[in-house]
């Protein structure tokens, strides 16, 4: 019967703010499966993703749905499991966008 | 709109309302798959988006965006592997196409998928950052939004997540309806009657019991990987390393095996643990109840679940109730003593052995003597053991005495199943029948006293033959006919009984002298070890069968009961009776020699926690190993502290500490004590931080100078788990060395009490001594290591005298 409960006992005196405790298990939540690292399933994971033929060459382009707060953004595509591909807006200033400008034009300048 | 500006309205909200502050914009509300709930991604006026603050306090993970938000409605996990943990998943764009997936980021997103590298891996976005969802994924509502919205804080949220779980259709409005922040009332010194003790020890009870309900059943673990197996009984087992060591898992524990359904229809079974993970192995090994149907093909994505029982609890309940409403629970005396209640001191007419000691167990000393000579002539009382002065050996003499008065059979209870088992054993010793009651969950594990259990002398009871012929079916065919199980069923009953009745002594744990087997017996005269670690509604289960004389064993200067609720703890439900009745000014009857510790071991603890009244039985020859080759910097004191100023760290987990300085000092000592030709297995490594633990471990199987099998043989653990038990040498890594911080949990004296008696043969204690000697405690023993110039730095082949100036200590605040 092993027990590691000293530190849950730990008495430092001041009874701290909710949100500290908060905090503390989002961090241990983000971590867990991290360090956890367990194997796929052989038998489910494939490994293999392909990026489908009709989205092979897709620039990005600016969002067009009419609402100004869209005219920063581009709209990429997101596959889901089961083949669905549905029209996903992200902004022009984060690194998935940048990234794939970025490789567009040194491809398109070679 | 106008309606709308005069605020919120409940049931004018549609479902996906976020379940805190009412926002609705279905852009904005993320559905909580596992309760049902909407959750939107503003923060309000909490530390994280209120999805966010949901998932996190109630650990739910799955969750689906509204049909009518810009992506429409959509489950988010894993295109990989299909988890659907969102802490883990992240969205991955393909290399040059305006393609992305989500993925998870272990082991999906760090393996290779696709081999054509279309994928840019080193972009993994989170889909949870800065504690809420991408706001380019789930919108977060605008200023005005937020203000019209209602306002919560993190403390109503906490509460409302609270209620959830006993009312999954609270609303915010019922944190105002009364009794749901009660006050607990704190424990007393005295108690009027049994019904103000049930009064105020009944909802500290429930406290405790909900705390451990919503810890056990809040922790699912996913992504599980199994081995199957078939266990002699033909039962099937299930091997997992199991991830969590944040948990208490304990043998006999349930737990729910969930398989959600990818190449197995899904599936789910009950089993108990068996095995929990050890030095060997982090294995936990679970017994399934059903062996039908189950997917042993699948050994994957598996998910385990905490199945919680109230057994314990409600046994406690009982017991204080039952102290309460039956007269004949205890006697007269008894029940004012327990109670507080001033009393001319009573003795009992007894007729005194002529030799205390018992038979086949070693010698009595004076003080052990003593002790059973007082404890026979009265009603009830107390027993202090210090470290290693023979209370298991003076415990089994006193059993033996009752058992010889002939007033019918004595129950001996410990809060461990482990205290249980050793003095089982001593008792056995004597030659008194003695029989352990197990729990039914605990059967299938062995024990040096397993064939003093109950259920294993069933098995060999002759005068049962039809018993037997069913429980050999039963092997044979894993079940029975409905009336052959129902006749096997009544034969075990009348067989246990019979088995009962006949014993001179019944051992359990505290809590298992609530067992329904035990039900119909009295018990005149009842013995608790270790009844300092035990709560008071513990100690009452085996005290209200009829108790007319009671001996507490114990020791209230070692660690006392484990409470895991903060509010309960501090209302007083981690103070035992013993520590109790010792404050009501009950003199225990102190055990004086000691027989573990080499003389000079012994010293400071005596003088700190004991008075000074601590003899020694052992002298220093023998407990001198001169064979060993180790550097003690004062040769014939085989003890040192050894001073190491290395940083200590938050460990991976993010809830503990480790020192890596003091964790390579371990290894080198240890290192040094296995060349002298030391076994593993005569050294104990204690250390108060889990992280340290962990650290430990791994750094001496991947940095020890020797064979690794060595190190794995190690036994590294907390003072805790150490309580009760002894080693050869002692290594205590203290880890914290912060100048700005307190030094933790190592300020509670009893621990650092439990930490240096542990060891026969010698002691080093690894620190910060400049940060340790603020507390005024390690500064007594920081000066005592230094007086007997066994404060040392510096390489162990060449440890000189530490010259650091120690640190004013603070006013000891109690
Ligand atoms: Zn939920
Ligand atoms: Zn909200
Ligand atoms: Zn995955």
């Amino acid at each position: 019967e092993l027990k590691f409960l000293g530190e849950m006992q730990e008495d430092d005196d001041d009874d701290e703010p909710e949100d500290d405790a908060f905090v503390d298990e989002y961090n241990r939540m983000m971590q867990e499966s991290a360090k956890r690292a367990p194997r796929p399933d052989p038998k489910i994971a494939q490994g293999e993703i392909a990026v489908p033929f009709n989205l092979r060459g897709s620039a990005p382009k600016t969002a067009a749905t009419g609402n100004n707060e869209d005219s920063d953004k581009v709209v990429f595509t997101l596959l889901g499991r089961k083949g669905k591909q549905q029209p996903l807006l992200v902004p022009k200033d984060t690194s998935l966008v940048t990234k794939v400008i970025q490789t567009r034009k040194r491809e398109d300048d070679e | 709109e106008e309606d709308e500006e005069e605020g919120f309205v409940d049931c004018d909200l549609p479902e996906h309302a976020c379940k805190y502050c009412g926002i609705h914009d279905p852009a904005s509300v993320v559905h909580c798959v596992s309760c049902n709930r909407w959750f939107c991604n503003s923060r309000g006026n909490t530390s994280g988006s209120h999805i966010i603050n949901h998932l996190v306090r109630a650990k739910h993970k799955e969750v689906t965006l509204h049909r009518d938000s810009p992506l429409g409605e959509t489950l988010l996990e894993c295109y990989n592997c299909g988890s659907r943990n969102s802490f883990v998943l992240g969205f991955i764009p393909a290399k040059a196409d305006s393609v992305v997936v989500l993925l998870c980021r272990q082991p999906c997103a760090t393996q290779a998928i696709g081999k054509d590298q279309e994928w840019d891996l080193s972009q993994w976005q989170p889909l949870i950052n800065d504690r809420c969802f991408l706001p380019w994924l789930v919108k977060i509502p605008s200023d005005k939004e937020q203000l019209r919205a209602r306002q919560i804080t993190a403390q109503q949220i906490n509460k409302l997540e609270e209620l959830w779980r006993a009312n999954p259709t609270a609303a915010l409005d019922d944190l105002d309806k009364p009794g749901v922040d009660e006050e607990v009332q704190e424990v007393l010194l005295r108690y009027e009657d049994a019904y103000q003790y049930q009064n105020i020890f009944g909802p500290l009870v429930k406290l405790e019991a909900d705390y451990d309900k919503r810890m056990k059943e809040a922790q699912t673990c996913d992504g599980i990987v199994v081995r199957w197996d078939v266990a002699l009984n033909q039962k099937r087992l299930a091997y997992f390393p199991f991830p969590r060591q944040d948990i208490r898992l304990m043998v006999g524990d349930e737990l729910k095996l969930r398989y959600a359904g990818e190449l197995h229809r899904a599936w789910e079974g009950i089993g108990h643990v068996t095995k929990i993970p050890n030095n060997v192995s982090d294995d936990v090994c679970l017994e399934l109840r059903q062996s039908t149907g189950v997917p042993t093909e699948c050994t994957h994505n598996f998910l385990i679940e905490f199945v919680w029982k109230a057994t314990t609890f409600d046994r406690m309940q009982n017991a204080m109730k039952t102290f309460a409403v039956d007269e004949t629970s205890v006697s007269g005396y008894v029940y004012h003593r327990l109670l507080g209640h001033e009393l001319e001191q009573q003795t009992i007419k007894c007729t005194l052995p002529k030799r205390f000691s018992a038979p086949n167990l070693p010698e009595l000393n004076h003080s052990q003597v003593y002790a059973v000579k007082t404890v026979l002539q009265r009603p009830l009382s107390l027993i202090q053991g210090p470290p290693g002065t023979g209370k298991t050996v003076t415990s089994a003499a006193i059993v033996y005495h009752l058992a010889k008065q002939n007033q019918g059979q004595v129950l001996v209870c410990a809060p461990s199943n482990i205290a249980v088992d050793q003095l089982t054993e001593k008792i056995h010793r004597t030659g008194l029948k003695v029989l352990r009651v197990a729990a039914k969950s605990r059967e299938a594990i062995d024990s040096s006293v397993s064939f003093l259990a109950l259920h294993n002398q069933v098995r060999n009871m002759d005068s049962f033959p039809e018993l037997q012929k069913l429980m050999q079916l039963k092997d044979e065919q894993g079940e029975l006919s409905a009336a052959d199980e129902k006749r096997f069923r009544t034969l075990r009953r009348a067989c246990e009984q019979e088995l009962l009745a006949n014993a001179d002594v019944i051992c359990c744990t505290c809590v298992g002298a609530g067992d329904p087997r035990l039900a119909k017996m009295r018990f005149r005269s009842v013995l608790i070890d270790e009844s300092t670690q035990a709560t008071e509604p513990e100690c009452m289960v085996p005290l209200v069968l009829g108790t007319k004389q009671a001996v507490l064993v114990g020791d209230h200067c070692q660690l006392g009961p484990v409470v895991m609720c903060k509010k309960a703890a501090q209302a007083g439900l981690s103070q035992s009776l013993f520590e109790r009745l010792v404050i009501l000014g009950l003199r225990p009857i102190r055990l004086q020699v000691q027989y573990r510790m080499h003389p000079c071991l012994s010293e400071f603890p005596s003088n700190t926690f004991y008075e000074g009244s601590l003899q020694n039985g052992v002298t220093a020859a023998e407990r001198l190993q001169p064979g060993v080759d180790f550097p003690w910097p004062v040769p014939e004191l085989p003890m040192f502290f050894y001073a190491t100023t290395g940083q200590e760290e938050i460990s991976a987990s993010g809830t503990s500490y480790l020192n890596r300085t003091e964790a390579a000092n371990v290894e080198k000592v240890v290192t040094r004590f296995l060349k002298a030709g030391i076994n593993p297995d005569q050294i104990g490594i204690i250390t108060p931080y889990e992280g340290q633990r962990a650290y430990l471990v791994q750094y001496m199987q991947y940095n020890g100078q020797l064979r690794n099998q060595l190190y794995e043989e190690l036994e590294v653990t907390s003072v805790d788990a150490f309580q009760g038990r002894e080693k050869d040498f002692i290594i205590l890594s203290c880890v914290r060395s912060n100048e700005h911080q307190g030094i933790g949990f190592l300020n509670d004296p009893r621990r650092l009490n439990v930490a240096l008696t542990r060891a026969k043969y010698g002691v080093i204690v690894i620190g910060n001594p400049r940060v340790l000697s603020k507390q005024p405690l390690w500064n007594n023993l920081l000066v005592h290591f230094k007086e007997k110039k066994c404060l040392v730095e510096g390489p162990l082949n060449n440890l000189k005298p530490c010259l650091i100036q120690f640190s004013k200590p603070r006013p000891l605040i109690n």
